[in-house]
């Protein structure tokens, strides 16, 4: 490892041989060390030496990813062939790397949310989160009913950024998904699209389901309604009602809260 | 009666040269294992690592019970660890000082609901808190349950996928988090658990607060040892255990562990007098007998520095709840002993916890009151007594020394001139600080016995004093 390392750094002709002889090394730990090398070097033989090694698994896919990433925006467009790939984790770490590159494969990412392997809809959809456009939308939302609840979380996250309030009804029926974590992903997506969640967020105090009311009511204290509400109108039903969705350690909070707000400033705001 | 005692003096001579031949083996293996380690971390993007979107977050869990002295500038402290996403949970865990108070003025909290699952067992949550300036900030307030308790309602609340269990008395270094992920980061499929090296000190924060290479030892003569002993238990022993996958303590100063295994097991197991052993045991026990792939690591980084006991009545106290905890946990988890079925944990891990942990007081003890019996007698002559001293004594400050040239060598913390005075107090570590911790394991195995569950902690030190 420390003498690919000295070699690299001399800048000596031997390395990129020497690079694909360590790089195929069973130890684990030299295989990586050439993977960091190939980054520290970045030139083009370097970077067609990692995506290749990210194609074929040589060495640790992840330390292979994060080089590239690093390199950016270098490689982009030689990562979009491996959308296409047989392979189904290399499809996963081109769709997630490609989330560096904003301009890129749009249909692509799109059409692998329908991917049959749900680490590569994730991916995609994940990658989509950080763009915008109706089809980056409609993909997303459409990928809320997913079947594999950690897919469902992602399109909660990036639905709530890409789409926003129009995708706030629909990521609001995830407060009583049965999977816990789905239900974090809508409560954070809520929260990111704010007031504008709060029609949703009330159609959810009804709710048959007591999580799904309290995630609701967890929302709408987050995001600075409920303080609001009980500063400007501390006797409203509606208040009761996300109050009663709470709970009465939440409604301690919200009383612990105003306590210490000059209701002016709420009305000035 | 004499032959009687020959019998016994040879049986405790036998035990010496056994655990010493044991101490050896491990160190040696312990030192291919150190220079792998500085290697890989030497080569290790650290930066990079804090700069990628693939490190994978991780949810910081505190548990406080009366630490209103220190609590605000450790928390403090962990939120500005060096890593791209974590959070911070401070579980006050009912304390009847002002621990609760220190943070809602040092952070302004203001309480707030978060409905959190009910996956891991605790005591009732009374109310949770936020801070607005730090948003990966949360405090939550619980009655008392002891820290398996509060470590187990800070379960609850974490959002990542790895949680790291800390004590509320240590300080890290900036990139302990970006050392102890950086192998779960590569496998995390595989790397369940993760450890790192830390040691000991009256006021750790000013050890950390020293740039590299520049940190001063505790010198007072009761922390040296006590530094020493942290670096013989990390270099001499764990690194070892470490390579053959037996990594059989993750100690709750600094433990990283996946938070599914961690649903898998039950979480903190509030039954035991410490948590963090009878974890280690309990994940190893479920997963060798479920015969899955897995990796329990324990790094030569030193991460972080955590505050020992100043006097010789605090170190007693500890230690000899430490002994009561590997007690307990060994045997409860006895049926691991030599059993093939659990691989290097059965057959050599739980075997050496027993025989020189478990076993050590009685041995030490009975070997003592033989060799000065056999002396009386006149079956030993005092100068051969002397020798064997000297040996045993040569012995134990040679492996300390490995220990500590182990250390300088994977992280140059610490001041040179620090480190000759260590050297320096090695030899003596065999009469000055060995009868004390002797003591305490004698004390610890009582307790065991006499089914002691109490905590014994101890009060804080010339900082408590100054505050």
């Amino acid at each position: 490892m420390t003498a690919l390392q000295q070699l690299e750094r001399a800048h000596h002709p031997a390395v990129q041989s020497l690079v694909h002889v360590v790089l195929d090394d069973p130890d684990e730990r030299v295989a990586t060390a050439a993977i960091r090398t190939l980054g520290d070097i970045g030139d083009d033989w370097a970077i067609d030496i990692l995506i290749d090694a990210l194609r074929k698994g040589r060495g640790p896919r992840s330390r292979v990813a994060a080089e590239l990433e690093e390199l950016a925006p270098a490689p982009g467009p030689r990562l979009v062939p491996l959308l296409r790939d047989w392979d189904s984790a290399v499809r996963f770490w081109a769709a997630t790397l490609l989330g560096r590159y904003p301009n890129l494969a749009e249909s692509s990412l799109i059409g692998l949310t329908w991917d049959q392997e749900p680490n590569v809809r994730a991916a995609a959809v994940e990658t989509l989160g950080t763009r915008s456009g109706a089809a980056v939308g409609a993909a997303l939302v459409a990928r809320l009913d997913d079947g594999e609840w950690f897919v469902r979380v992602h399109a909660a996250r990036a639905a709530g950024r890409v789409v926003g309030a129009a995708a706030a009804p629909t990521i609001a029926r995830l407060l009583a998904d049965p999977k816990w974590w789905v239900r974090t992903a809508a409560k954070d997506a809520l929260r990111g699209i704010g007031t504008d969640a709060v029609p949703s967020l009330l159609s959810v105090l009804a709710h048959d389901d007591a999580f799904a009311r309290n995630g609701a009511a967890e929302v709408l204290q987050d995001i600075g309604f409920v303080d609001f509400l009980a500063l400007d109108d501390p006797t409203s039903l509606l208040l009761e009602r996300i109050y009663e969705a709470g709970g009465d350690r939440y409604r301690e909070a919200v009383a612990a809260r105003v306590d210490d707000v000059p209701k002016q400033e709420v009305q000035a705001a | 009666m004499t032959s009687a005692l020959t019998v016994v003096v040879l049986v405790c001579l036998a035990y010496l040269v056994f655990t010493t031949v044991v101490y050896v083996t491990l160190t040696l293996i312990g030192a291919v294992e150190s220079i792998v380690r500085r290697h890989e971390s030497s080569s290790a993007d650290y930066a990079g690592m804090g700069a990628s979107r693939f490190t994978i977050p991780v949810s910081v869990v505190v548990p406080a019970f009366n630490e209103e002295r220190v609590i605000a500038s450790t928390t403090r402290w962990m939120l500005e660890l060096d890593y791209p996403e974590h959070e911070v949970i401070v579980v006050n865990d009912g304390s009847s000082d002002g621990t609760l108070a220190a943070l809602v003025e040092a952070f302004e909290l203001e309480p707030y609901e978060a409905f959190v699952r009910r996956v891991f067992p605790h005591h009732e949550v009374r109310a949770m808190y936020r801070s607005p300036d730090h948003p990966n900030l949360v405090v939550v307030d619980k009655a008392n349950g002891g820290k398996a308790d509060a470590l187990n309602a800070a379960l609850d609340v974490a959002r990542y996928r790895y949680v790291c269990a800390v004590d509320a008395d240590t300080w890290f270094d900036r990139k302990a988090l970006l050392k102890g992920m950086r192998l779960a980061v590569q496998d995390p499929a595989k790397v369940i658990g993760v450890t790192s090296h830390l040691t000991t000190a009256r006021k750790p924060e000013e050890a950390m607060s020293a740039p590299q290479g520049r940190r001063r030892i505790d010198l007072h003569p009761l922390m040296a040892y006590q530094h020493l002993d942290f670096l013989r238990a990390f270099f001499n022993n764990r690194t070892a255990w470490s390579r053959g996958n037996y990594m059989l303590c993750s100690p709750g100063a600094f433990a990283i562990w996946r938070r599914d295994v961690l649903e898998e097991v039950g979480g903190y197991a509030r039954t035991f007098t410490c948590e963090d052993i009878e974890l280690t045991f309990r994940v190893h026990e479920k997963y060798l007998r479920e015969g899955r792939d897995y990796q329990i690591l324990c790094l030569t980084d030193n991460v972080a520095t955590t505050e020992g006991p100043d006097t010789a009545g605090k170190l007693v106290s500890q230690r000899e709840r430490w002994q009561r905890v590997i007690d307990e946990t060994v045997w409860h988890y006895r049926r691991m002993w030599f059993n093939p079925r659990y691989k290097a944990v059965g057959l050599v891990g739980a075997p050496f916890y027993l025989l020189t942990e478990v076993l050590a007081p009685a041995f030490e003890l009975l070997g003592m009151v033989a060799l000065v019996g056999a002396i009386a007698l006149g079956l030993f002559q005092p100068l051969t007594f002397a020798v064997m001293i000297a040996a045993i004594a040569f012995t134990n400050a040679a492996l300390t020394a490995s220990a500590v040239y182990f250390e300088d060598l994977q992280s140059r913390s610490y001041r040179k001139r620090d480190l000759a005075v260590l050297l320096l107090l090695t030899p003596l570590d065999f009469v000055l600080y060995r009868p004390l911790i002797l003591w305490a394991r004698l004390k610890g195995s009582w307790g065991f016995l006499r089914r002691d569950k109490s905590w014994n902690k101890f009060e804080r030190n010339v900082r408590g004093a100054e505050a």
